[in-house]
């Protein structure tokens, strides 16, 4: 493959000695001469000197060197070719750059990824497979300096462009750099199939220049902290398919370049806070995109929505002006009131969407009815089509609440759940927020009956409900989870746990769904505690309770009396496989569980009061 | 395209449950394996294709090891049944995607068996095995200098003084 290096010094210094022997002797190259066996030819090298004047000396020593490097070089070529590693066929080698390159680009996030281009400067071979694949220079990171961008460019000759600016960056070399991006959308957008632009600072009316550029071949843009053109891509940007704008102050939702977009992230400057779009600029943008998947509005829903709203308890549900067909995943971010406009003002397809809210409001007391009244018009049902459901309201405190495929994290071998549900409070202080109320709330929509997986985080409850675990009684529980008769995994953390495990004690197998329990033996407020429930697909419970000092001795009992429910559904033949993981257990507990259930993990408090975890492994463990 | 020999019935255990295929290594070891765990190769699958349409066996000979053939069979084995995602650089989603913990620890072999395993897989046309042998190398000499990744994968210096000084060379960054 590589061919041998050519001595035109060498053949000089023959040709001045010999100039007849050499022509006859047909030495080709250096390696051949030093490799041929003819020690004749060699002791030529050693003669040349006696036929060489005082004053060609030196000269003729750098020659000598420069014929033995020569030499050296050609010898290196044949063991580079013998070399395990230049078996490898071109393609093999250039996809080891490639990987080389793409994770040098990741690491380097302050400076442009090109430390891969030293993959060049090892062999002949190693630089021809490097600047035969135009793959690898298409990926470029900037600011570079003008030779090194005119290099990159070159070299990638047709292959479309990615282009990155790393923000902040500073050569420290002396050269010029590059008048981009004015250059640049002069000559190569139409080559751009990648942007991405994060906190631009360089030449910013060459930028602008670019992004009003048509973008032919574009299919992905990240623009992060810039202004945006009103007339972007020059209105032409038909494979334009994923477009991110972030902290801006301004998106162009009139510009004709939006519509194959299939995923959209727009999200305003928090800290300038820039003038809302109206009502029928988004609207009207948003119908433009019929192959929108995802959607993403951070702070820059209209606030006309809001004042339209201004009497939620009592609103009249508007016909939907947006439909998005193959939405699959939709973020929202904003006051309360804007989000529950973008719903009056949307109609989710039934397929089933994933859901991201955050709501930011300072009304600690308000009430969520309206937004979970306003997500069933949306879904054309009290049964949302959510596959997934992330709420979380900002004030002084946090609140979370989530749903999200279970799968998706990996899951129990033993289900593959469907709908999750993960229910978090972060509450550092009392306040008014009204858990209880939002939680059965958004269960509704949520079409709990198909919930498989909970997870509850509760820490801290508000005052008005009586301290850590009056709040979740077992009532409200029952109420909450009632209808969820899916359900697969159960995680309780935090002091909820204290109120959960009334719930789980007081199950009964006897199949009746909790609604049809509660019209057998109506549950007065006194007997309340008799509420059942049943799960009758369970097979995984978790439960740890924040303040491990809570668990002793009491917990215990809960557990002693979770027993008896356990053995007699083993008596029936109808025992559970559950898998139980508890934060403390008594060894003689432990004893008799074991054998019950799949699988009993035992969450132990180590000396220094963390947590440690002390598996019990379930493969010697009896199936119920 | 490889030799295909014909073989005796004796030789390959079939007509069960699962398939079998006999692999013949460079070094005449014969390796009988089940055809799902090598439904992986590209290649092997398209040889088998070959053979439904012969409705002959033959023994499908590989250009390589025994000891390389084993190691392909074991990744095979490991990841039968499950889907991966090609590794394809240009497919792969941006970031970092390191490794897959099990393939780093069956990657840890000295250098000229990595070098053997990749072309092996190159030559079934594993995809996913052949990007994670590519992944491997390119860890072994990310960050090293020129110096460094000459030792490391066993090449010299063969350029000229005017390749050295070649535009290409100053682009270090």
């Amino acid at each position: 493959m590589t061919g041998q290096p050519t001595s035109q010094c060498f053949h000089r210094r023959i040709c001045r000695v010999a100039p007849a022997r050499l022509v006859t002797a047909s030495v080709p190259n250096a390696f051949d001469f030093f490799s041929n066996t003819d020690h004749s030819q060699l002791s030529l090298i050693g003669n040349i000197t006696l036929y060489s004047s005082k004053n060609d000396h030196g000269t003729l020593l750098h020659d000598e060197q420069a014929a033995a490097l020569d030499a050296l070089r050609s010898i290196n070529g044949r063991i580079n070719m013998a070399a395990p590693v230049s078996r490898l066929p071109p393609e093999l080698l250039a996809r080891i750059f490639a990987y080389y390159a793409k994770d040098d680009m990741i690491w380097r996030k302050k400076k442009p990824g090109i430390g891969w281009i030293s993959v060049t400067h090892v062999c002949r071979r190693w630089r021809h497979v490097a600047l035969g694949d135009s793959r690898l220079w298409s990926h470029i990171f900037l600011p570079l300096n003008t030779m090194l961008l005119e290099e990159f460019i070159s070299r990638s000759k047709v292959s479309p462009l990615s282009v990155s600016w790393i923000s902040g960056y500073t050569y420290s070399t002396p050269w010029r750099p590059n008048p981009w991006p004015t250059e640049l959308a002069l000559t190569s957008l139409v080559r751009v199939e990648r942007l991405h632009f994060d906190n631009f600072d360089g030449d910013a009316e060459g930028l602008y220049s670019l992004l009003s550029s048509p973008a032919p071949i574009l299919e992905e843009a990240q623009i992060l902290g810039l202004s945006i053109p009103k007339n972007v891509f020059g209105g032409s940007a038909p494979n334009l398919r994923h477009l991110s704008i972030r902290e801006s102050m301004h998106f162009p939702w009139g510009s004709g370049a939006l519509s194959s977009i299939v995923s959209l992230n727009i999200e305003y400057s928090l800290d300038l806070r820039p003038p809302r779009p109206s009502q029928a600029d988004v609207m009207k943008a948003l119908h433009k995109m019929p192959f929108l998947e995802q959607l993403s509005l951070i702070r820059c829903l209209p606030k006309s929505f809001a004042t339209a709203l201004a009497d939620t308890d009592t609103f009249i549900p508007e016909p939907p002006i947006f439909a998005p067909a193959r939405l699959q995943k939709l973020t929202l971010s904003g006051e309360v009131q804007e989000c529950i406009g973008f719903f009056h003002h949307t109609s989710f397809p039934d397929s089933g969407v994933r859901l991201d809210l955050t709501c930011i409001t300072l009304d600690h007391a308000i009430n969520f009815q309206p937004l979970v009244r306003s997500l069933s018009v949306a879904c054309g049902s009290t049964s949302g089509p959510f596959t997934c459901f992330n709420f979380e309201a900002h004030s002084r405190r946090t609140f979370k609440f989530q749903a999200k495929r279970a799968s998706d994290e990996g899951g129990d071998d033993d289900a593959e759940p469907s709908v999750a549900l993960n229910f978090v409070w972060r509450a550092s202080a009392s306040d008014g927020w009204n858990a209880v109320d939002l939680m059965q709330a958004v269960c509704l929509a949520l079409s709990v009956t198909h919930l498989t997986d909970l997870e509850v985080d509760i820490d801290e409850f508000p005052e008005e409900y009586g301290g850590d675990d009056q709040a979740f009684t077992p009532a409200v529980w029952a109420n909450a989870l009632g209808p969820a008769k899916e359900l697969v995994r159960i995680a309780i953390y935090g002091s909820a746990a204290h109120s959960f495990c009334p719930v789980l004690l007081l199950t009964t197998p006897d199949g009746h769904s909790w609604q049809e329990r509660e019209a057998m033996e109506p549950a007065s407020d006194d007997d309340q505690d008799t509420t059942t429930l049943f799960f009758p697909q369970l097979r995984w419970l978790s439960m740890f309770p924040t303040d491990w000092m809570h668990l002793y001795p009491g917990e215990d009992l809960h557990l002693y009396e979770f027993l008896p429910l356990l053995l007699r559904l083993r008596d029936e033949g109808r025992a559970p496989r559950v898998s139980l993981e508890v934060a403390t257990c008594s060894q003689a507990l432990e004893d008799v569980l074991k054998p019950l259930v799949v699988k009993l993990n035992v969450i132990t408090e180590d000396e220094d009061g963390d947590d440690g975890v002390d598996s019990e492994d379930g493969d010697d463990a009896v199936e119920g | 395209m490889p030799t295909i020999v014909s073989v005796d019935d004796s030789t390959v255990p079939g007509e069960g449950s699962s398939r079998l295929l006999l692999l013949v290594s460079s070094d005449n070891k014969h390796i009988v394996v089940e055809e799902d765990i090598m439904s992986r190769s590209r290649f092997i699958s398209k040889q088998v294709e070959g053979f439904e349409a012969t409705s002959q066996r033959h023994a499908i000979l590989l250009p390589f090891s025994s000891f390389v053939l084993n190691k392909v069979i074991e990744y095979c084995s490991h990841y039968r049944g499950y889907y991966l995602l090609e590794d394809d650089p240009d497919a792969a989603p941006p970031g970092r995607s390191p490794v897959r913990e099990w393939d780093q620890e069956f990657l840890d072999v000295d250098r000229n068996m990595l070098l053997r395993i990749i072309k092996a897989a190159h030559y079934l046309e594993i995809k996913s095995l052949v990007g994670s042998c590519a992944r491997a190398i390119a860890d072994m000499i990310r960050g090293k200098t020129t110096e460094e990744m000459r030792e490391i994968l066993g090449v010299e210096n063969d350029f000229t003084p005017e390749e050295e000084h070649s535009p290409s060379s100053k682009c270090t960054g």
